[in-house]
Parts: C-alpha cells; structure tokens; sequence
C-alpha cells in the first residue's frame, strides 16, 4: 500500500508545485508590467512637457 | 480579474473536479485484477490508472510542441514558440511523474525501481532530450535565433515518442502493453475488464483536460512575460 501512496503522493505535489509555480511566475510577471507601464507614462508626460 | 483569468479558473477547477472523481473512481468502483494474488501486487496496480495517464500526456504535449514548431518555422508567428514552449514545459513535468510512479510501481513487480529495458530506456532517452530542450532555450539570448533552433529541436525530439511508445511492441521487453497487443516474446501482456477499461479512460480523458487547462495557464503568463519584454525594449529605446 506505501508504494501506491507513495505514487499519488508525487503526482498530487509535483502537480500542485508546477500550478504554484505558473501562479507565482504570473504574479511577478504582472507586477513587472505595472511597473513598465508606470515608466512608459512618467516616459511619455516627460516628452511632453 | 479578466474574462481570460475567469475562463482559465473555471477550466483549472473543472480539471480539479475531474482528478477527484477520477480517485474516487479509481478506489471506489475499478476491482482488483483478477490475475494478481498479493495484497503488494493488487495495490501497486493502481498506479497503473495514473501512471500511464501521465505518458499519455507527455505524449501529447511533446506532439503538440513538434506540430508547433513546424508551424512557427512555416510562419514565423511568435504565438507558434509560446505554444511549443509551453506545451514541453509540460510534457517535462507530466512525464517526469510517469517515470517516478513507474519506478514506484516497479520496485514490487519487478523487486526493482530501474532496469534498462527497451522501453525504460527509450523513455530516458526521451525526456532527457526535452530537458535538453529548455536548457538550450536558457542558453540563447537572441529570441528570434532562439525561437528557430527550439523549433528545430522540439521537432527532431518529437521522433523520441512513437520510438518509445512502439518500444514495448517492436522489441523483447517486460513491460506491460495495455493498448494493442505487444511482441509475442513479451512477458507483461495483459486484457482489461470492461470496469478497469472504463475507469482507465476516463483517467485519460481527465489528464487530457488537466492538460488544457495547464496549456492555457502557461500560455498566458508566457504572453504576459513577452509583452513585458517588448514594453522594457520600448522604455529602453525612447
């Protein structure tokens, strides 16, 4: 019986792990944006003026 | 929340409720293989229901990631390298599992985790040659050149898969064939029951929509890093 836990146990993690890791890549790459978007506005304001 | 991210949720959740049932189904409703005699052998084969899912999977993705590449070196179109890269990040990671479960369920079968049988190591070879694939992508800066050679790679790996699915057909080998009968010299050829048959694939079928739903996932923040890219590019050259 260990050997079948063991096996849905690895599924179950590395499946959790890699949404985790899509969820947090994301969450960073949304924040970049922001950022790079702020730049580009302050960017613009400043050719205008 | 867009209506992107909404649709993505509910896909991710569907697939969720999908692997639930399908546990439920794989303890609650498939029988013990009638062939099998120790208590070690009949809950081992339960790996059976996921493990071969996961090289299902893989084998998708790594399809999808071949036909991709072929698509972005005929058009040239960046969304054609999302999709390629995407779907082997998660070919990696679904056949990667299939190698750990296997050699899990190995360990009581066969009293060992590895043995270089024709379709052990052809399934080795194979995932080593996707993990070449990403290593060859972080090891080029230039998007353009590294968007062409990936292709190129993800479509010569591609030839890794029939290999290793006709592996246990083509040659004497002792793992078992479940779809379509094996070599007549090979030793793990077995039947399933119309309730293990059913059970079986809705496993596949739900892997197959935990694969879409991963695909969206990946493909959308993989669009959202490039568009970062392209706007630093701009903020850089003004």
């Amino acid at each position: 019986m260990g050997f079948m836990i063991a096996a849905y146990a690895v599924f179950w993690i590395v499946t959790f792990l890699f949404v985790l890791s899509i969820f947090n890549r994301q969450r960073n790459v949304r924040r970049d944006l922001e950022m790079v978007e702020q730049l580009l506005d302050t960017q613009e304001k400043a050719n205008q003026k | 929340m867009t209506q992107g991210d909404r649709w993505t949720s509910v896909l991710l959740a569907f697939a969720g409720l999908l692997m639930v049932v399908a546990v439920i189904l794989v303890f609650g409703v498939a029988p013990d293989p009638v062939n099998l005699v120790t208590p070690v052998e009949r809950f081992s084969q339960r790996i059976f229901y996921f493990h071969v899912p996961t090289w299902w999977v893989g084998f998708l993705a790594f399809t999808v990631a071949a036909g991709s590449g072929l698509l972005y070196l005929i058009t040239r179109h960046e969304r054609w390298d999302v999709i390629s890269l995407a779907s082997v990040e998660v070919g990696v990671v679904f056949t990667t599992m299939g190698l750990i479960t296997g050699s899990i369920w190995a360990k009581p079968t066969w009293n060992t985790w590895w043995t270089w049988d024709p379709r052990l190591t052809t399934a080795a070879i194979g995932w080593l040659m996707y993990i070449g694939y990403l290593m060859l992508r972080g090891a080029i800066d230039n998007p353009e050149r590294r968007a062409r050679f990936a292709a190129v790679f993800a479509i010569i790996a591609f030839l890794s898969v029939p290999i290793n699915f006709m592996a246990i057909r083509w040659w004497r080998t002792i793992h078992p064939v479940v779809i379509g009968s094996g070599s007549p010299d090979a030793q793990g050829d077995f039947a399933l029951g119309p309730t293990i048959r059913l059970v079986f694939f809705f496993c596949v079928f739900a892997f197959t929509i935990l694969y879409f739903a991963l695909m969206v996932l990946r493909v959308r923040t993989e669009w959202l890093a490039r568009r970062v890219e392209h706007l630093k590019q701009r903020v850089i050259f003004r």
